[in-house]
């Protein structure tokens, strides 16, 4: 399966997905009115990633801003990996978060209470 | 004290350029707080979003939509943001409840209905995901202050104003 890349804009992530290492990164902007038209390939891919996953799977989530329509786009994602955390292949969420930006690491903690998969909140200094 | 104002007629693919106007001010008047220009700039993204989907939803992507948009500081270092646009007569009932049942959530509750939305609720292309007034709600922990101005029998001036510290 190829690896699947997005140049970030000022108002979408950057994604970079590697199936073979199972790393999944996306971080950045994610402000777009449109979010299902991004977020649809994304979905496309991971579920067919899904049919052939890794045995050990780590979402690095680093985010500067995303707004609340996104985020529904963000819980799609984590939700399909969830699967196969369910089926006993390893998952875990890196949530990073930018020093002071409380309200990013509130929203890791968000995701954590939602999510059944392992989750850690981490600082960073500089995206 | 204005931060930022506007007052003027925005083409819905214009909004770009306002979100971007608005950030470079933000970072200026913010850059030494982090913590508040992070928080300032999410909630305007949410408000401005909200006046992209609901504000102009009868409107093809040319026309221009009449709005206003400004930051201001009091003296006692509260900030509030106040976004107005064009609503239909018939939607104000709909948002007026809507308003007025996060307003009346603690913060308990909040955060339950957040997470129950966050989690099960379907996304709507054309109305974003229904999260944004109760994510301002909880992020500035104060109420959100609403009015409707009747314009005429068909349109009202929708003004919100979002107060934090």
């Amino acid at each position: 399966m190829e690896k699947f890349l997005l140049e970030p804009t000022e108002k979408t992530p950057h994604v970079f997905f590697d199936p073979d290492e199972g790393i999944f990164e996306i971080g950045g902007r994610s402000i777009i009115e449109n979010t299902v038209k991004f977020y649809e390939p994304i979905f496309d891919w991971i579920e067919a990633y899904l049919e052939k996953p890794a045995l050990k799977n780590t979402i690095m989530a680093k985010f500067e801003y995303f707004n609340t329509s996104s985020s529904k786009c963000l819980i799609e994602i984590f939700r399909k990996f969830e699967g196969l955390h369910k089926k006993g292949i390893k998952v875990h969420l890196e949530w990073y978060y930018e020093q002071e930006d409380e309200d990013m690491r509130e929203s890791g903690e968000d995701f954590r209470t939602v999510l059944s998969f392992p989750l850690s909140i981490k600082e960073m200094k500089v995206i | 004290m204005d931060i930022f104002s506007y007052k003027g007629n925005v083409k819905k693919i214009s909004f770009d350029k306002l979100l971007n106007l608005i950030e470079k001010k933000v970072n200026m008047y913010f850059v030494e707080d982090k913590r508040v220009r992070m928080k300032t700039f999410a909630i305007v993204i949410e408000l401005i979003q909200n006046i992209y989907h609901h504000g102009s939803s009868h409107l093809n992507e040319d026309s221009e939509i009449p709005i206003s948009f400004s930051i201001q500081k009091t003296d006692d270092n509260v900030f509030a943001l106040k976004a107005s646009n064009i609503l239909e007569n018939s939607k104000i009932e709909w948002l007026k409840n809507k308003l007025d049942q996060i307003n009346s959530l603690s913060k308990a509750g909040l955060d339950k209905v957040y997470l129950e939305r966050l989690m099960y609720t379907k996304l709507n292309e054309k109305e974003g995901a229904g999260l944004g007034f109760l994510y301002i709600r909880r992020k500035t922990g104060n109420t959100i202050q609403y009015s409707f101005t009747r314009l005429n029998e068909l349109i009202s001036e929708f003004e919100v104003v979002i107060s934090f510290k």
